[in-house]
């Protein structure tokens, strides 16, 4: 027998809907970042020996002074997370930034120009991805010093020969696209064909990259500041604060733990974020 | 729902003696297909009749929208393949009246629908080149065919009919074309491995989606020729879909227009071609290029089937609309015929 | 304007013993000729049809006119100009001149551009008028092509593909073409919005006094429409002439194969 039962898929709300939901955490994430001198209630640097390593406030011996605790040298853990949340997060944007940029240069140049620029071009790109991250970065600080302006650019070599592949790619379906060949017939020149069709065609797919890969470039900033060669003291960022509480794991776990949950929960909302935008962004195209 | 039924296959109330005439080999009744989708319930296929006896072709005709390959496909039991999110469902009855007895298409299980579509009714689709796996050999995927109809086939024998079935589709060198790859094959000759491997089952019913559109005019009359043959040998009934108007006429015997999810007119093809009763029919016709008679062609484009109007959906574009044509318009019958018009020619 | 084009001239199209090749394969590098020693002549107001099946190298002669393809040999003069052989200025002037319509109605229209701004494109790459003026212009060309004004600022995905077909005209026809090349720009659609573009570009070529080249595998619309045509088989020209002739006293035997295929509803 058939009875009819089908029913049209209830609309989502915002809270069921991921993109909505990690889109707003991060925005709040990023107004504490930016706005840490305001919320901070302590100095991040101020020591103060008399309450080293006290513990957050929901443990024994907790107090409302410090939510969340000190550190060895009584240093406010919840005034500097979010002080570290702001310079790990501004090194990590301005190193996206910086490879997003070098990327889809090198990337629109070999795809449009094509030929021997083309060959050199990736022939460069094939180099640097042969190349270990990790000892790049330490040569480079090695050389030019430990100045975030180094961290930043540094951080941003490692990963732009991705987005130079991935534009690449896109700007080689792209010119074959029966839009670009009618634009082309209609008399329109390269600058006009890349600024008209190329560059807005590569948005939501360099959108969804750099959103995937930004936990990525936090990560090694965190890294490089954990291993002692990436901020300096007295600066906090989320790695220096996990690489300074290291050493007391045993005794006061939350001197390292806390950095580290701030780190697990940005990469998280960045890779449901990116995740979400993805699937957003095919529906739209595949509609 | 579509009720899923577990029991075996030969049970009695599944299966009935047929009461019809032997001729007779499906009965399509009120059928209709409907999807969920984001902005509701659409009606792809609304209340669809019609009959198919053995050796007839019977044309699917209508434009892209018109509901005709999801009819296609309900009859073949593909409205909801497994590991799709697609969510659509079957109404009303397909019988198909076999030599074991008669089945509902619409309320067979999957277990069923797959026995079926080893033995009784094969699909062959326009994009031959999709139909056949790019990394397997020929004689892989044609031994693979024969053996979903007979499993215990051996090997030898399966190799030795599938150069039989190659020759029959008129295939050069058929021992050789089985050690080959698909893409070493043209379009015409691609299409002609589908056929092979669709004939491997020995189908009582053979469903053609645009099979011969994305060809050359010439490799398609080839085709047609070889289908309208292998047809006449195995006494298949064929439903063939297209939009194309000479080819409804050289392969058809009986032409089913589509318009907007339903059939609008139901005849045999010699009365398609001169004495058209519906008005699309008439407009379709007069829509060739190089047509020299007086009835004007087609006008507008097809609605949305996302919001058709009430009463006929043809009424926006046809000259002899008036009034009454938005009142809803029934499929009348007239023996094996059908029309839905309030104001035929 | 260059040498060679009086107004007198006759043909729009000239072509001399033109070969297009492309080498294809991963190891051995297989020439292949996708155009070979073709030479034709399309005369001017006109609508010609380029009959052939897939492979036969009609695209590729459409590419080849539009400045796409340099020839490997042979000679190309359209509209009295070598397209390959024009400084940066004047290929965009020749531009102007040369517009086409292609197959995938779907794929020439940017998705993200609304149907306003695509109409206008060819406005603005060669800045003619002011913007207002454009704006006035393309919901003018859409009227031409039979939309109304609501669809200037629809984006492509809600059209149905005769509409498109309708846009891609409308924004062919903005810069004022001499020559239309029209490359299957009705094999996508249903036949009854068949009939309707093929009606608009009949309709239009007599008001404008357009030279259209009608590309086709379909020979029942080449007859239809066409006032000459051209066989094409494995990239060479076989047969051209008046239709009516071609048609009916075929001399070469592929195209009285090509005829013999071309079956029609009895009336």
């Amino acid at each position: 027998m058939t009875t009819l039962t089908l029913t049209p898929p209830a609309p989502v709300r915002w809270w069921n809907d991921r993109l909505a939901l990690s889109l707003g955490l991060l925005v709040l994430v990023i107004l504490v970042g930016l706005l840490a001198p305001l919320l901070a209630p302590h100095d991040p640097n101020a020591t103060n020996l008399m309450s080293r390593m006290a513990p957050p406030v929901w443990m024994e011996g907790g107090s409302w002074t410090h939510p969340l605790g000190t550190d060895q040298i009584g240093r406010d853990l919840l005034s500097r997370t979010f002080y570290g949340i702001r310079t790990s997060f501004s090194i990590a944007a301005f190193g996206l930034i910086f490879s997003a940029v070098l990327g889809i240069t090198i990337g629109v140049l070999s795809g449009l120009i094509g030929g021997w620029c083309d060959r050199i071009l990736m022939m460069f790109v094939d180099v640097f991805i042969a190349l270990p991250n990790l000892l790049l970065i330490l040569c480079g600080i090695a050389v030019l010093g430990t100045q975030t302006w180094v961290l930043v650019v540094m951080i941003g070599l490692v990963r732009w020969e991705a987005y130079a592949r991935l534009v690449r790619g896109q700007v080689l379906v792209v010119r074959e696209l029966g839009y670009v060949e009618a634009s082309r017939v209609l008399g329109a020149g390269r600058r006009w064909i890349i600024m008209r069709h190329v560059l807005p065609n590569l948005a939501s797919p360099l959108i969804v990259i750099l959103t995937l890969s930004f936990p990525g470039v936090l990560l090694m900033e965190s890294g490089l500041s954990f291993l002692g060669v990436g901020v300096q003291p007295p600066t906090s960022s989320l790695g220096r604060m996990i690489g300074d509480g290291r050493n007391y794991l045993i005794n006061a776990w939350w001197i390292a733990g806390i950095p580290s949950l701030a780190v697990v929960i940005i990469t998280l909302l960045f890779q449901v974020a990116g995740d979400a935008l993805r699937d957003r962004l095919d529906e739209v195209n595949h509609d | 729902m579509i009720e899923l039924q577990t029991r075996p296959v030969a049970q009695p109330d599944t299966f009935s003696r047929p009461a019809r005439p032997a001729a007779e080999i499906m009965r399509v009744s009120n059928l209709g297909v409907r999807f969920a989708t984001k902005s509701g319930i659409v009606e792809v296929v609304r209340d669809a009749s019609f009959t198919l006896h053995a050796g007839e072709t019977l044309a699917l005709v209508g434009e892209s929208g018109s509901g005709k390959s999801t009819l296609a496909r309900a009859l073949n039991g593909q409205i909801c393949p497994p590991f799709t999110p697609v969510r659509g469902e079957v109404t009303g009855r397909a019988e198909v009246l076999l030599d074991r007895g008669a089945l509902d298409l619409v309320r067979a299980d999957s277990a069923t629908m797959r026995k079926v579509r080893a033995h009784d009714i094969a699909m062959i689709s326009q994009d031959a080149l999709s139909g056949l796996n790019p990394v397997l050999s020929i004689a892989w995927q044609m031994t693979e065919a024969l053996r979903v109809a007979e499993p215990r086939l051996p090997k030898a024998e399966a190799l030795a009919r599938a150069a039989a079935l190659l020759a029959d589709v008129e295939l050069p060198d058929p021992a050789g074309a089985l050690r080959r790859f698909p893409h070493q094959f043209s379009g015409g000759q691609r299409q002609r491995i589908m056929i092979a491997m669709a004939l491997a089952r020995r189908p009582r019913v053979l469903i053609a989606d645009e099979p011969t559109t994305a060809l050359d005019a010439t490799v398609q009359s080839q085709v047609l020729r070889l289908l309208k043959r292998l047809q006449r040998q195995h006494g298949m009934a064929v439903i063939f879909i297209t939009h194309d108007l000479v080819v409804v006429s050289r392969i058809a015997d009986r032409v089913a227009i589509m318009y907007a999810g339903e059939i609008v007119e139901l005849t045999d093809v010699a009365r398609f071609r001169r004495a058209p009763r519906h008005p699309y029919t008439a407009g379709l016709l007069a829509s060739r290029p190089g047509y020299g008679g007086s009835y004007p062609p087609l006008t507008g484009y097809a609605p949305s089937i996302r919001a058709l109007p009430v009463g006929c959906a043809f009424r926006s574009r046809c000259p002899r609309a008036e009034a009454a044509c938005a009142l809803p318009v029934a499929s009348a019958e007239a023996g094996r015929d059908s029309l839905r018009c309030w104001r035929p020619l | 304007m260059s040498v060679g084009r009086g107004d007198g001239e006759a043909n729009a199209i000239r072509l001399k013993n033109v070969s297009v090749t492309y080498s294809a394969g991963l190891l051995a590098r297989r020439q292949t000729r996708a155009l070979d020693d073709v030479s034709l002549e399309i005369p001017r107001g006109r609508i010609t049809g380029i009959v052939g099946e897939s492979g036969s190298g009609k695209s590729t002669l459409s590419r080849v006119l539009l400045g796409l393809q340099r020839p490997a040999s042979g000679s190309v003069t359209v509209l009295g100009e070598d397209p390959y052989g024009l400084s940066s200025g004047a290929w965009k002037a020749h531009r102007r001149k040369v517009q086409a319509v292609f197959q995938d109605s779907g794929a020439s229209l940017n998705p993200r551009l609304t149907i306003g701004a695509s109409v206008r494109e060819g406005l603005d790459v060669h800045r003619i008028g002011a913007p207002t003026g454009r704006a006035r212009r393309a919901a003018m060309l859409l009227g031409q092509v039979g939309l109304d004004e609501d669809y200037l600022e629809r984006v492509p995905l809600t059209l149905s593909g005769g509409q498109r077909q309708r846009v891609n005209i409308a924004r062919a026809l903005a810069v004022e073409p001499e020559v239309l090349i029209a490359d299957e720009p009705v094999s996508a659609l249903d036949l009854s919005v068949q009939a309707q573009v093929l009606q608009l570009i009949c309709r239009l070529q007599k008001d404008l006094g357009l030279t259209v080249l009608f590309i086709s595998h379909d020979l029942s619309v080449v007859k239809a429409i066409c006032d000459r045509i051209v066989v094409m088989r494995r990239g060479q020209v076989v047969e051209q002439g008046p239709t009516r002739r071609v048609l009916e006293a075929p001399q070469h035997p592929y195209t009285m194969q090509l005829g013999s295929d071309l079956l029609e509803l009895p009336a």
